[in-house]
């Protein structure tokens, strides 16, 4: 019985000394996968900024490094277009400022719709998600008549953020509506109802505060938006930090002014996304 | 329950020491439909000043509802309700003075213990100072004071949930409401808990109104039972001396 006994052990033992192998050999080799996987798409994120970099650092002769074209990013001047840093003043204004519409817009109506009308929330989605399916040259179109009104009153830039609004809806709802389903909004509205919180109260310093990664995911979507946005703000005769870029690329002779101020937005975004992301995880970590 | 006459009020003690008595509890007449199905129909209830009334009933006979009007939550399509002889029917959830504990765990998760706890203090405008004493006292009488500076996520069940009940006694209400606070818990803590909850409410001398489906809590807490079928009270709660 003992002898049994002892073979079962070692067989076992055995038999789990070959699972944990194999359990080993494959996790080597979901390793390797990874860092390939990891290496080829940093690759091919990596390389084109890099050379955009060297690019913008190359000097008047063939192989020498300057830095005139980044200095040129606040001094170059184009006839009748505006600086290129009133550009980027522009459209970091219009970013916060559709992102601070959008959110006010957005929170406490999909707050409202999750708590009271229920049955209106297919409508409110079909709605928020539109503008996905719509060509920004149809947008334009339909825009247009609009805009020559609006143009009456204020030839601002800043007044693209109409439209900016309604192009950001689809990717904040989505991510706000991901945040709201992660809490329970009933049961935590009801209770601080039943404490004495008004709706204001409510959505301002309980919903939101809760939903802060949704909240932060959808200005980031927003923001990045706004920043990449061409097309309309060029069809409707604006010009914000794209559109320069664009005419900068049409106009210029030093090219490398154009890669630095293309390199100089993304580093933006990167540093808007590290905050923002950094922002997230000190929330999640808390505690 | 229609015109039981109201024979005694206990009298409590508020945070600066001063009396405050507790109150009678009456619906009349509440009636509540969704589409077609009758959620509650033409109850009349009565709550004695500081009595603990346990509505018993099956999933869907209507004692959420009755607990939700009472709470301002929803709105009922007929009847009225009066606490302490004043008409609160139309009066929005926030402006009733009702402390509410929830099925569901309900404390913010953004906040510590002693925030949660202070949170209805802090919209009554409630000094800081005051507002932390009366929190570490409420967190006290619940035994959690140790776990003041806690988030929610790091506390038990039954903790969270005596947390909440602290949550809803901060804020002296008028009366407590407990819609199956202990049904998401395990029964050794449950037994625990109920027991507790009994004990505050006996100590704050509180009108509560406690909801649930477990005949068992519902006889060992309650000053009386109604047991709900359909809508209604059934027993209009007759039975007067729980065992």
């Amino acid at each position: 019985m003992a002898a049994v006994t002892a073979l079962n052990e070692s067989a076992t033992a055995a038999s789990a000394g070959r699972t944990r192998g194999m359990q080993a050999g494959r996790r080597r080799r979901l390793n390797v996968f990874r860092y390939v996987v990891f290496t080829v798409f940093g690759l091919f994120f990596l390389v084109p900024l890099l050379a955009m970099l060297r690019f913008s650092l190359e000097g008047a002769t063939l192989g020498t490094w300057s830095l005139t074209a980044w200095r040129q990013i606040a001094s170059y001047q184009n006839s009748g277009i505006p600086p290129l840093l009133s550009s980027i003043e522009i459209t970091l204004e219009l970013a916060v400022i559709t992102s601070v519409v959008v959110l006010v817009l957005l929170v406490p109506t999909m707050v409202w719709v999750r708590l009271r009308v229920q049955w209106l929330a297919r409508t409110i989605e079909f709605l928020c998600l539109l503008p996905l399916t719509i060509p920004a040259i149809v947008l334009v179109v339909g825009l247009g008549e609009i805009y020559n009104k609006i143009r009456h009153f204020s030839l601002s830039a800043l007044m693209l953020f109409w439209v900016y609004v309604i192009l950001a809806l689809p990717y904040a709802y989505r991510a706000l509506a991901a945040g709201l389903t992660a809490i329970d909004v009933t049961t935590l509205s009801e209770a601080a109802r039943s404490l004495g919180a008004s709706w204001f109260t409510v959505i301002v310093r309980v919903i939101a505060p809760n939903m802060r990664a949704a909240i932060l995911n959808a200005l980031l979507l927003t923001a990045a938006l706004v920043l990449g946005e061409f097309t309309i703000a060029y069809l409707l005769l604006y010009t914000n930090l794209q559109v320069e870029l664009y005419s900068i690329s049409r106009t210029t002779p030093n090219a490398s002014v154009l890669f630095s101020a293309s390199l100089a937005a993304l580093l933006f975004a990167f540093v808007l996304l590290l905050i923002l992301a950094y922002a997230g995880r000190r929330r999640r970590g808390r505690g | 329950m229609r015109g039981r006459l109201v024979t005694s009020s206990p009298v409590t003690r508020t945070q600066d020491g001063a009396a405050r008595t507790a109150v009678e509890v009456r619906m009349e007449g509440l009636s509540r439909h969704y589409g077609p199905v009758v959620a509650l129909d033409r109850l009349d209830l009565t709550l004695r000043p500081g009595e603990l009334v346990v509505l018993l009933g099956p999933s869907g006979c209507g004692k959420t509802t009755t607990l939700r009007l009472l709470a301002g939550l929803e709105d009922a399509d007929v009847g009225r309700i009066f606490v302490g002889g004043r008409d609160i029917t139309r009066v929005p959830a926030s402006k009733r003075d009702m402390g509410m504990v929830f099925q569901a765990y309900s404390l913010f998760p953004h906040m510590t213990v002693r925030q949660n706890v202070a949170f209805g203090l802090r919209l009554r405008r409630v000094g800081a100072a005051q507002r932390d004493k009366r929190a570490l006292e409420m967190l006290d009488l619940v035994s959690l004071s140790t776990q003041a500076d806690r988030y929610p996520h790091q506390l038990s069940g039954g903790q969270q949930q005596r947390v909440a009940l602290a949550r809803a006694l901060a804020i002296e209400p008028q009366v407590l409401l407990l819609d199956e606070p202990l049904s998401a818990l395990d029964a050794k803590v449950r037994a625990q808990l109920r027991d507790e909850i009994r004990r505050i409410q006996l100590e704050v001398g509180i009108t509560t109104l406690f909801v649930t489906h477990d005949q068992e809590e519902a006889l060992s807490m309650a000053d009386r039972v109604g047991v709900m079928r359909n809508g209604r009270d059934e027993n209009e709660l007759s039975c007067t001396d729980p065992v």
